[in-house]
């Protein structure tokens, strides 16, 4: 019973001491970006380009079709990366907190 | 360790606490130390179930009986495997199970998105935290694991006979894998819905946690139907029991959201609908276990009457509500800029795709909570049957199976009507030739729910199977490689969109095997003495002689079968009876304690590519009933050594003076294709949620190309 007791004890101790870890520390910020939305709206915009280009590989879309769309993809995929990469620029490494 | 696995607990409940206010306080501040501490919560939370559940375990495999629930559920003589699995077999085992499986979800979806989605995080953290929370509740103060049996039982009860299938092992941590994978969705698209980010980032988040959920459904699902094939002994896989369709019910709102958030990525639109169906198929892994865990509904998993019922119904009560609040105070962010462009588009496909899985959930809904609202309304409790959900499911499932063929046909935005020709002729052609084929064929052609099911999956078949050979040829253009590494690349750059596909021919598959094993099977219910013969179908089943087996825990008494085809040998099946004897041989006598027990059925299985071949036997004990009787009167409390011989005079007596025993045979064809079909489901559905290769920064964030934004987009 005592060394359960104990066991719980340094149990509780190490819980504790390692969950408030980042409240010991400086007030901290994870940067002023929340990089998120952006990456998604990359990741879908480069998928649709790709998904285009499926299309027209497997005949799904005429060649005109896809000529016609396809910078309009490219652009939109363009403007999400340029976001991401100033949001990413802003954004300070250095500041955030662990884990 | 019995107190330390309590203490545990309770600081499991501590640590939910802290977390949420951290949470709660770190994203409403936006003070970043806090919310990584509530983080930590989370990792922390695992951390200390992992503990609980060790200690449980441990006690399992010593077989340690001063543990209420060892006591209960294992005993020395269960096999190792089954002493390690028992946990789950248990009310109170199998929620600390599904917390213990939360939080380790949980973890992994706080490592993934804890830095990356900022905003969201600490909010979902909270909503997950509080899940977490409930079960501990449960788990500390009304169906604790750990419970100390004073003084310690010499012997347990055992594990139930019908659990003892590898089967049941995985089913339910599958399950419950779905279960608890699925609110990591719900738990973003509240953290969306509060602060007002409705956009594609909480769907990036929790993809693939979805697509896990429906994995690990689909797998529960699946190993469930094999057990009841194989082990319930009443002949069929899928009985629409409640438990059954608790499992379905989230499995098929979940599908709708897979199809339908690609859609919001991909064109803005559906936001109302995808944060609904997320909250949806978390609220319904919720009401899954209450159904399991409330014995509210009668079922094959019958847990019995418990005190569970009413906290789970306020909890599931307070989702809803919670949820729906929600969503009609976050009606304007949650408005959706773009439409759809054509009917003639894959987008379009989806929705109508959406209607039929939401359809298909809205039945089984209402057939499983039927009996409690025939109780409200009439008075009465009522039930539906099987007949009742396949007149609506099977309509429903045709049309779903269509449409999971025509939406990998059609283009993203808009198809032009001159194309389709083009693109469904094959499938079109193909399901035309199954149709004809189908009509030649005697059985087939006088059920044309089967016929539209048979040339439908054709229809899949083919579609998915010219899209493969399409984007190969386009791929081997392209690369110049041989088809094998052609069609490889082509998955591995879009492993989503092929392992999709591979997941819609496995359903195709699975389809016509339910199809034809439902439409066609023969069953023939007989008794037989040793020489008779039954026919089933084109079978001929012969009662060879009877068999016994006494063993530690249980004694089997069947038959051994000779079964043939036109004459020719085909296989010898060997049913059985187990019966499990009860504990206290007090009241029912020595020998009547194995008949007093519960028994099962051993299936006598020949499993083939066309057709299985399906028996279990019932012995008549009813001329034993006097030897059972006359032993039990003249020794009520026989020894240990003397039992075994009573029991092994028993079966000898069975095996020379065998009466006659009742039967259950079946034919049914292609019930094999249900197993291969889900198979190749699980295999797309792996595929899909394998990561792709990709350059990763150090810090484990994922990469955006470092090149110039212009040279990325020329590469893709």
């Amino acid at each position: 019973m005592a060394i359960e007791l104990l066991a719980f004890l340094v149990l509780v101790t190490a819980v504790a001491w390692w969950v408030v870890a980042p409240l010991r520390g400086r007030p901290a910020s994870e940067g002023s970006a929340d990089l998120a939305a952006l990456e998604a709206d990359w990741e879908a915009r480069i998928a649709a380009v790709r998904d285009a280009e499926s299309d027209l590989q497997t005949g799904k879309v005429a060649p005109a079709d896809h000529q016609a769309l396809d910078p309009e993809l490219r652009g939109a995929a363009f403007a999400a990366l340029r976001a991401l990469e100033r949001a990413r620029a802003r954004d300070d490494p250095q500041r955030r907190c662990e884990p | 360790m019995l107190t330390f696995g309590r203490a545990c607990l309770l600081l499991a409940l501590g640590l939910v606490v802290f977390g949420i206010a951290a949470s709660v306080y770190g994203a409403r501040r936006e003070r970043a130390e806090w919310a990584a501490a509530g983080r930590r919560s989370v990792y922390a939370l695992f951390g200390v179930l992992t503990v609980a559940v060790v200690i449980v375990e441990l006690a399992f495999a010593r077989s340690d009986f001063s543990f209420r629930l060892v006591a209960s559920h294992s005993s020395t003589t269960t096999p190792l495997f089954y002493k390690l699995t028992a946990m789950w077999s248990s009310q109170e085992g199998s929620l600390l199970l599904w917390v213990w499986l939360l939080s380790g979800w949980s973890s992994l979806a706080m490592l993934v998105a804890g830095r990356r989605a900022r905003a969201l995080a600490p909010w979902a953290g909270a909503v997950l935290l509080t899940f977490a929370g409930f079960f501990l509740v449960l788990v500390n103060f009304l169906a604790h694991p750990l419970q100390l049996l004073e003084p310690a039982a010499v012997e347990g009860n055992g594990l139930q006979p019908l659990l003892r299938h590898p089967a049941m092992v995985i089913h339910p941590p599958m399950l419950y894998s779905g279960y608890t994978l699925a609110a990591i969705p719900f738990a973003f698209a509240i953290a969306a819905l509060l602060t007002r980010r409705v956009d594609a980032a909480w769907i990036r988040q929790t993809r693939r946690f979805l697509l896990g959920s429906w994995l690990a459904l689909t797998f529960g699902i699946l190993l469930g139907a094999r057990w009841s094939w194989s082990e319930l002994g009443w002949g069929g896989y899928w009985a629409w029991d409640p438990v059954e369709n608790a499992a379905l019910l989230p499995w098929l709102t979940g599908t709708a959201a897979l199809h339908s958030l690609m859609v919001q990525e991909k064109r803005g639109t559906l936001k109302t609908w995808n944060v609904s169906l997320a909250l949806i198929t978390g609220i319904l892994a919720i009401l899954g276990t209450f159904l399991v865990r409330s014995g509210l509904l009668e079922s094959i998993h019958a847990f019995g009457a418990s005190t569970l019922g009413l906290p789970f119904l306020a909890f599931v009560v307070l989702l809803i509500g919670g949820s729906l609040t929600l969503v009609l105070w976050r009606r304007d962010a949650l408005r959706s800029p773009a439409r759809l462009d054509s009917m003639l588009s894959r987008e379009t496909i989806f929705v109508f795709n959406n209607v039929v899985l939401v359809g298909l959930a809205l039945v089984i809904l209402w057939g499983t909570f039927f009996p409690l609202i025939s109780e409200a309304l009439a008075g009465e409790r009522a039930s539906v049957g099987p007949p009742w959900f396949s007149r609506f499911t099977v309509p429903l499932a045709i049309a779903l199976v269509l449409l999971s063929g025509i939406g990998p046909l059609l283009p993203w935005r808009r198809a032009r009507p001159g194309s389709l020709w083009r693109l469904f002729a094959i499938p079109v052609g193909a399901a035309a030739a199954a149709t004809a084929a189908g009509l030649l064929v005697d059985p087939v052609a006088g059920s044309p729910r089967a016929l539209a099911l048979f040339a439908v999956a054709t229809f899949v078949i083919a579609a998915v199977g010219q899209e493969y050979w399409r984007g190969g040829r386009a791929r081997r253009a392209s690369t110049g490689r041989a088809w094998p590494i052609a069609l490889g690349g082509l998955v591995a750059r879009n492993r989503r969109r092929y392992g999709g596909y591979a997941v819609h021919v496995g359903i195709a598959v699975m389809l016509v095997g339910v199809a034809a094993s439902s439409s066609f099977q023969q069953v023939r219910d007989v008794r037989m003495k040793p020489g008779d013969r039954a026919t089933v179908g084109a079978y001929e089943i012969r009662y060879e002689r009877p068999t016994a087996d006494v063993q530690r825990e249980k004694l089997s008494l069947g038959a051994i079968l000779d079964v043939r085809r036109d004459g020719r040998h085909v296989a010898t099946l060997r049913p059985s009876r187990g019966y499990y004897p009860v504990a206290d041989a007090r009241t029912v006598g020595t020998l009547g304690r194995w008949f007093e027990g519960e028994s099962t059925s051993e299936v006598g299985l020949r499993a083939g590519i066309r057709r299985d071949v399906w028996t279990v036997v019932e012995p008549d004990l009813q001329p034993f009933r006097r030897m059972i009787d006359g032993i039990d009167r003249r020794f009520p409390l026989a020894d240990a050594q003397m039992e075994p011989l009573f029991l092994q005079a028993l079966a000898e007596r069975y095996t020379l003076q065998p009466p006659p025993a009742a039967f259950r045979m079946i034919v049914a064809p292609l019930v094999i294709w249900v197993w291969i079909g889900g198979l190749v489901a699980l295999v797309g559905a792996l595929v899909a949620i394998w990561p792709a290769r990709r350059r990763r920064r150090a810090g484990g964030r994922a990469a955006v190309p470092r090149a110039r934004p212009a040279t990325v987009i020329e590469r893709v």
